[in-house]
């Protein structure tokens, strides 16, 4: 079993999704800590300089983000008070605008009164507590959670709501290219005229995030990591939500769709983006039509996928429609969007393919596995099916120096690109 | 006195704590209180912070609600709501319940802690009310039990009390609680006397108050009229309103009334006595005697000996948990069952960096990847309920998922969470093995890092598995040995116990177990089968498993460890040769190798002879790198030898021909490679990376094996003199630095 991260990861990945924003954890030094400090380190680097710090400095221990009480047994009894004063004191000055102190599992049993010490160090202007932070549940819950605890900390201003300004709600560090994503969709809002104010949790800053309320409406590409966000700027400032039937906007169909949405919503001119899109399609075709003739052409391959509903409803749609690739093992992960999941159901029904929801792919042996990277390798390299693909961020994920995206029309390329690839090793 | 119409005046929103010993009579207070407050027209909201949730009995008319924590055990978040957990009871008075966990099991003071920021979600504040009363257990006031007493709670607490000696202890405690949160103020409204008509009470009680300088604000006389209300499920103010008790009530809540802050509200410091003070005033008790020690006179023998990490033996910051050593020991067990009885964040490092290991020597063709190991890990998932009640159920069904799929030998470890509440793993344990008569269960209860660092983590789980050997040795096998406490040796270790298997294969000797690398537990049980054990290194750690082997084994160790080098290994080769009777075909191999080894360093020392190294390292052993140098003519400036994070000392074949420095800094690092200049520099941890400007390259923590083990390292040295100092790269960094 390959666990997932949890909603405590969600937590921190919040957090950290806000670029000047800096956790300090109240925990041991140990796996609780590690796992976060590496993938920060992976997926979201902010080190500007090849200096490390020495194994000596206390709080960091070699490391640069994630500075940690290092709580031992006596602590547990003690009380964390006195290291965390250090601690708060030592990062204060160091320029973020936003820090957190989280609890990890342990620590929340101790029930140190936290809020106590901010104010006693002058720092309960800038720093926020999370006394729990959603152990075990599934990320995206914790994750959803504590951006809207962030958002509510803030104590944003209603301000005026601008048209063409809109916020892009439910991207997250623990999505494969994230940082592609955004682009390419801000990239199709700017060709609609639209201005991207904030993406809470996907690397806006805090003065961007006091902004967000000038939105005239918040765009949910996965409401999986953003349903009560979503809910916390309607009912506290009144911008709609605004979602895409077709989910998010993966592959040419559902990108057309999610512009169509987008536009309607805003009053914008989806003219601009589509032809983008179009010429990426005219392109894609062309490349397609290159190898459709030979061996190495996708249809009739079979695939399992698993991931978020809004992610993999699309994409399955797309793949199935597109390129005629068969989906064999769909497993839909924790804290679905209802309304996804039914529709990929229906997908499935309608299209004689009801066996392949929650089939166990080692079962199914699939040519293409679209998931957790290390699950994918799993299947490889016991046989049980051919290639795999990624589709989460995890400490041990590659290193990527060019910015590839899963959305949009670029994420479309990438995709194609990915399985035209694959497909040519496959034997006939 | 002001009659308030709560329709129509302002709201007050006063919070009041009231805390006490244990059956002392809290409930009953709070609850009349409540009543009294009620029956003059204020809006009241009472919390029950007490397991037992009793607190808001008599005004629900004897009926116990359920309670806060009880509810969100059971009703999913969307679901949740306000009405379902507050009940109206006398006077409309808004009750609410937190509860707890059954006794024995769980963290109660969590409970408190989840149950305040519940009601919070749900929008039940004390807004909505003029008074809210926190009914508290203030036997213990650990950080959840104090959470009433936050600031942005309570605003005034009182303190009921006896006169008996226990009673005004724990409210000294209060105090000493309250004392730590006075950045709020003066908050300590005054004591409650709730008498037992004990003799020399009333003025126990007294000099207690003065002492502490808080007022009696009522004195509650020993009356049948609160057990007979009791008895009917109401407070003496529903049941008895003209009664004296009643009386005395309504007074008390003139006094609350009087914190109301137009009404310049009477509250005090928390000034809390010394335990000897204590005695004297109330006991009127003066015993400057310390206590006497117990003396004990058990025999050394008798005491089980405790393997401590350095880091625990001199409470060092720990670094790593034992939660994860463990793991890294027992994933090696190649059919058995894990189950990690923790969060799920606590499993994720070790589990994927574990797996994409796997996989990725796999994929490199050192060994058949092995699938088995996804199937082999159990979390139990402890979420903030398993906190509050208790993780236990959550660990049988784990167990019983193990069992489910087959497996006759589990392992459980613990984190810190279930060690902290105090989960009973050995009961658990106890209690599933009797239904599988062939199962085996090993808690392994490190509690994270309650016991210590990774490798307090690693000894322990070494110390469960030493647990397992069989002591039978009928099947001895007269030429095998063990490998013990392996690390991962180079970048393959698989290869380099090869290495290891072929030098010993070659004088006619089998391994007959890695104790503990990709080992099943029956290899592992016939570790006595073997005639020599040959350890993989010689740090601290495999000391203290040598020992606990030692107790249960009567194998020899070869004293030296698994070697880096050519001279290393001839040594180590003929040691083992020598012990198994084959020294003639040692010394073959070895000029065999030898010849090898002068090729290869023929090939690489044009590029190396005459260089300069300036070494910097922690490890206390690197003779194959001064062996080396000596083998291709380099100059060894200096060995720094750092301090972290062993005090194990240096030692070194080259003492005297080499300069060596102890208790080496960075200061010193950074200044000796500008003086010294070196053409070459070694070393081990990352914040010691030399400047841009000068050769250099990482020694390995964990070296590889065997003759040629060194020479591939200086292979690598003499193509960096090969190549450009500094990489491209590097001077765009000019810029971003």
């Amino acid at each position: 079993m390959i666990p997932d991260p949890d909603g405590y990861i969600g937590t921190l990945l919040a957090i950290e999704g806000v670029s000047d924003a800096r956790t300090i954890l109240n925990s041991p030094s140990a796996a609780c800590r590690a796992y976060p400090m590496h993938f920060m380190r992976l997926h979201n680097p902010r080190e500007t300089t090849r200096k490390r710090r020495s194994t000596d400095v206390q709080f960091f221990f070699g490391q640069s983000r994630m500075p940690c009480t290092y709580l031992d047994s006596d602590d547990y009894i003690f009380g964390s008070t006195q290291k965390l004063q250090k601690v708060l004191s030592m990062v204060a000055g160091d320029g973020d605008a936003l820090l957190a102190v989280v609890n990890s599992p342990g620590a929340s049993l101790i029930g140190d009164d936290l809020q106590r010490f901010l104010v006693e160090a002058h720092l309960d202007h800038i720093c926020m507590i999370f006394e729990s932070a959603a152990y075990s549940r599934p990320f995206p819950e914790g994750f959803d959670e504590a951006t809207v605890s962030i958002l509510r900390w803030l104590r944003l201003n209603r301000l005026p709501r601008l048209k063409k300004r809109v916020n892009l709600l439910g991207f997250s560090m623990i999505q494969k290219h994230w940082q592609g994503n955004i682009a390419e969709l801000r990239h199709l809002c700017d060709l609609m005229g639209l201005t991207v104010v904030a993406v809470p949790g996907g690397g806006s800053s805090v003065s961007e995030l006091r902004e967000s309320t000038t939105a005239s409406c918040n765009i949910v590409v996965f409401p999986e990591y953003s349903h009560k966000t979503a809910q916390f700027y309607k009912t506290e400032f009144g911008i709609p939500i605004v979602y895409s039937p077709d989910g998010a906007p993966v592959g040419f169909t559902a990108t057309e769709a999610w512009i169509q949405t987008v536009a309607s919503a805003t009053g914008c001119d989806p003219a601009p983006a589509l032809a983008e899109i179009k010429r990426l399609r005219t392109h894609a075709y062309r490349q397609i039509a290159l190898s459709h003739q030979d061996a190495g052409y996708p249809k009739g391959a079979t695939f399992a996928i698993r991931g978020d509903s809004s992610f993999i409803y699309p994409l399955s749609h797309w793949l199935f429609e597109y390129l005629g690739m068969i989906p064999v093992s769909v497993e839909i992960m924790p804290s679905a969007d209802p309304e996804t999941s039914r529709r990929f159901e229906n997908f499935l029904a309608a299209n004689n393919l009801p066996n392949a929801l929650n089939a166990d792919p080692a079962v199914v042996n699939p040519d293409f596995y679209f998931g957790v990277g290390l699950a994918g390798k799993d299947l490889e390299l016991s046989g049980k099916c051919r290639t795999s693909i990624e589709l989460f961020n995890r400490v041990t994920s590659d290193v990527h120096f060019t910015q590839m995206a899963y959305l949009g029309g670029q994420g479309a390329l990438w995709i194609l690109e990915l399985i035209f690839n694959a497909v040519k090793g496959f034997p006939e | 006195m002001k009659i308030y119409n709560s329709a129509m005046r302002e709201m007050i929103h006063i919070k009041i704590a009231i805390y006490g010993k244990g059956g002392i009579g809290k409930s009953t207070i709070s609850a009349n209180i409540s009543a009294a407050l009620a029956e003059k027209g204020y809006r009241v909201l009472q919390i029950g912070c007490d397991p037992k949730h009793d607190s808001t009995r008599l005004l629900l008319g004897g009926k116990i609600p359920e309670t806060v924590l009880q509810y969100i055990k059971t009703v999913l978040p969307d679901d949740r709501k306000a009405e379902d957990i507050v009940y109206r009871g006398y006077g409309n008075v808004a009750c609410v319940e937190a509860g707890g966990p059954e006794p024995g099991v769980g963290c109660a003071g969590r409970g408190v802690i989840t149950t305040f920021e519940f009601l919070e979600s749900l929008g039940i504040q004390s807004s909505l009310f003029d008074f809210t009363l926190y009914d508290v257990l203030g036997d213990v006031v650990c950080g959840g039990f104090a959470v009433p007493i936050r600031s942005k709670y309570a605003e005034a607490i009182y303190i009921v009390t006896s006169g008996e000696y226990l009673s005004i202890y724990a409210a000294n405690n209060i105090l000493r609680g309250i004392q730590n949160f006075s950045d709020a103020g003066d908050r300590v409204a005054g004591i409650i006397y709730n008498a037992r008509s004990l003799m020399d009470e009333d003025d126990r009680v007294t000099r207690f108050a003065r002492a502490v300088h808080l007022p009696i604000i009522v004195r509650v006389p020993r009356s049948e009229l609160f057990a007979r209300a009791e008895k009917e499920g109401c407070t003496v103010i529903e049941r008895y309103p003209e009664s004296q008790e009643a009386v005395l009530f309504n007074a008390l809540v003139e006094h609350v009334e009087s914190i109301i802050p137009e009404n310049s509200g009477n509250l005090y410091p928390a000034l809390p006595l010394s335990d000897e003070d204590l005695e004297q005033i109330v006991l009127l008790r003066k015993d400057s005697k310390a206590a006497n020690k117990f003396l004990f006179q058990s025999k050394k023998d008798d005491i089980p000996e405790k393997y401590l990490s350095e880091s625990v033996r001199n409470k060092r910051p720990l670094m790593g948990c034992a939660f994860i050593g463990a793991m890294s020991v027992i994933s090696q067990i190649t059919d058995a069952a894990i189950v990690l009885h923790c969060p799920r964040g606590c499993s994720l490092m070790l589990t994927e960096r574990l797996l994409y290991i796997e996989q990725d020597s796999a994929i490199r063709g050192y060994h058949t990847y092995n699938r088995e190991m996804i199937g082999r890990y159990f979390v139990t998932d402890m979420a903030d309920e398993d906190f509050i009640f208790g993780g236990e159920k959550k660990l049988r069904v784990a167990l019983e998922s193990a069992i489910g799929k087959g497996f006759s030998t589990i392992f459980i470890i613990t984190s810190c969470p279930p060690g902290i509440i105090g989960d009973d793993i050995g009961k658990v344990s106890t209690d599933v093995s009797k239904c599988f008569p062939d199962l085996q269960i090993i808690p392994i209860k490190v509690d994270g890092n309650l016991t210590g660092d990774f490798d307090q983590g690693f000894m322990e789980a070494y110390r469960a598995v030493i647990g397992m050997i069989s002591p039978d040795t009928s099947l001895k096998i007269s030429r095998s040995v063990n490998i013990i406490a392996e690390r991962g040796h180079g970048m393959n270790p698989e290869k380099n116990i090869q290495v290891i298997q072929d030098l010993i294969g070659s004088l006619g000797i089998s391994l007959n177990c890695r104790f503990l690398t990709r080992s099943d537990v029956d290899s592992l049980r016939h570790y006595n089968d073997a005639k020599l054990s040959i350890p993989a290194n010689q740090d601290d750690t495999t000391k203290s498993i040598k020992k606990m082997l030692a107790v249960v084994s009567d194998i020899p160790f070869l004293d030296q460890p698994l070697p880096t080098g050519f001279y290393e290994t001839k040594e180590w080769f003929l040691a083992v040769a020598e012990i198994f009777g084959e020294d003639e075909k040692a010394h073959q191999i070895i000029e065999t190798e030898r010849e090898e080894y002068q090729k290869r360093i023929g090939r690489i020392r044009p590029f190396l002879k005459g260089k300069t190294i300036l070494i910097s390292t922690v490890l206390r052993k690197i003779d194959w790198i001064c062996d080396l140098a000596e083998d291709l003519g380099i100059k060894i400036l200096k060995i720094g030898v750092m301090n972290f994070p062993f005090p194990v000392p240096f030692t070194t074949r080259y003492e005297g021909r080499i300069p060596i420095v102890n208790n080496y800094t960075e200061d010193l690092y950074f200044d000796d490679i500008q003086s010294l200049k070196p053409d070459l520099i070694l070393y081990n941890l990352h914040f010691m990376l030399p400047p841009d400007q000068v050769r250099s390259a990482r020694i390995p923590m964990n070296p590889e094996i065997g003759f040629h083990a060194a020479i591939r390292q200086a292979e690598k040295w003499s193509i960096l003199m090969q190549i450009p100092v500094i990489d491209g790269w590097k001077k765009d960094g000019v810029e971003v630095e």
